[in-house]
């Protein structure tokens, strides 16, 4: 048994921040060379994760009942002010470009990669996305088994989306539907982490453009990746948290 | 595309609700929150050029919700006390496994949850049901990171306390 010290005391907020996955790669060797030697800590950074993982697991996520939705969304509608779209476009555009000046490169890069013509199909991603999300439009074929989900797109599509089985590493297959992206029939596949529904487009690449390297575009504050692999186009989006896409990405180009 | 106000509140609405919900403890009160803060959104949705449309939704949410809450205080919950904690700090010996047998059981872990103070169960709802960064949160609830992290320790040694109280 050991007993914490004053280090302890100092590095306690570090091995929460640890197990919140906050940290970079350098303070979590630091806290990891810690645990390797601390008992008490050890045992806290042990019960850090298994609360965490109960939190997660066994607590209410509480839903909108669907009449709330349907009576809220109709008065936000109604309360609307009708806007000229492209005028207000522009607009937009401008101002985003001057913030983007004051925050720096990065941003700037981000903003400017969002409003290339590329935009059409992105748009059309996050609408999909979007629409998704309302009841009973996530899913046309709800199933956790490759076997029924990889089956039913034929003869809907004229291709063979890959349909990967990530259970095990903690992203739930919930199930697949068609979609309409960039003028063609495309396949979505649903993934769930944990509370979040991951939504992966898929359709045959078209040009010459492979590359298995993720890029990451923001649009309308959504953040979306896409890759090419097995002469796919493959697009994920999704509103859980970064690390976890990047993680559940890792693991689907991997997987067999 | 201009993104279109009622497409984000459809997004985020789970959120905002499921936030709202956990910070009143009352599902009729959530409603009334979300519908006020949206229509609030909605207002300020021209002057809106963030990127982060949840977080911005969410501390809208929040602010009303708080605002409510000074109105009227639900009684109907036993609140854990942010002052014992410190006196318990140094009894972590315990089987790290032992919190996890009595959390299996049906609404404990809501229960305890609904028993934290106000801003340690808001903390605890944005970083696991919403699973929001240290960033994000500390934005939201428009405090510095270093208080987001303290009151989710505090939050978090409540819970576990409590959990072995109950053994």
């Amino acid at each position: 048994m050991s007993h914490p010290s004053d280090e302890c005391s100092r590095l306690e907020l570090l091995v929460q921040a640890d197990v919140d996955g906050e940290l970079d790669v350098t303070e979590a060797a630091k806290i990891a060379a810690h645990i390797a030697t601390c008992e008490h800590c050890a045992n806290m950074h042990a019960r850090l994760r298994n609360l965490k993982s109960a939190v997660r697991t066994r607590t209410s996520y509480y839903r909108p009942p669907a009449n709330f939705e349907k009576n809220l969304l109709r008065s936000l509608e109604k309360h609307a002010p009708p806007v000229a779209a492209s005028k207000s476009t522009r607009k937009s555009w401008w101002v985003g470009a001057w913030s983007a000046i004051a925050g720096g490169a990065l941003t700037a890069m981000v903003l400017i990669a969002t409003h290339r013509p590329a935009t059409v199909l992105t748009d059309e991603i996050v609408a999909s996305h979007v629409r998704s999300l309302q009841p009973n439009h996530l899913i046309d074929v709800p199933s956790a088994d490759t076997h029924t989900v990889k089956p039913w797109f034929e003869g809907k599509l004229d291709f063979a989306p890959p349909v990967k089985n990530l259970a095990d590493q903690g992203f739930q297959l919930e199930g697949g539907r068609l979609d309409y992206i960039g003028e063609r029939s495309v396949a979505a596949l649903v993934y769930r982490d944990g509370k979040h529904p991951i939504n992966m487009f898929i359709w045959p690449a078209s040009g010459a453009d492979s590359s298995i390297s993720v890029r990451e575009t923001t649009h309308n504050g959504f953040r979306m990746y896409h890759w090419t692999q097995s002469a796919m186009e493959i697009w994920v989006i999704s509103d859980a948290n970064d690390p976890s896409i990047r993680e559940f990405i890792q693991r689907w180009q991997s997987a067999p | 595309m201009q993104p279109d106000f009622t497409d984000i509140a459809r997004t985020h609405l789970p959120a905002a609700y499921n936030l709202a919900r956990w910070l009143v403890r009352d599902a009729s009160l959530a409603e009334d929150i979300v519908q006020d803060a949206m229509l609030r959104a909605l207002k300020y949705f021209p002057s809106f050029r963030g990127e982060n449309a949840r977080a911005w939704l969410l501390q809208i949410v929040r602010n009303v919700a708080y605002a409510t809450q000074q109105q009227s205080r639900a009684a109907r919950f036993v609140d854990l006390r942010p002052e014992d904690v410190e006196q318990d700090l140094g009894n972590s010996e315990d089987d790290p496994e032992a919190l996890l047998a009595k959390a299996q059981e049906e609404g404990y872990l809501d229960q305890l949850l609904n028993g934290l103070p106000i801003e340690l169960r808001e903390c605890m709802v944005l970083r696991e049901l919403e699973e929001l960064s240290y960033r994000e949160i500390a934005d939201i609830t428009a405090v510095p990171m270093g208080t987001v992290m303290s009151r989710l320790w505090r939050a978090r040694q409540l819970l576990m306390q409590a959990a072995r109280r109950d053994r």
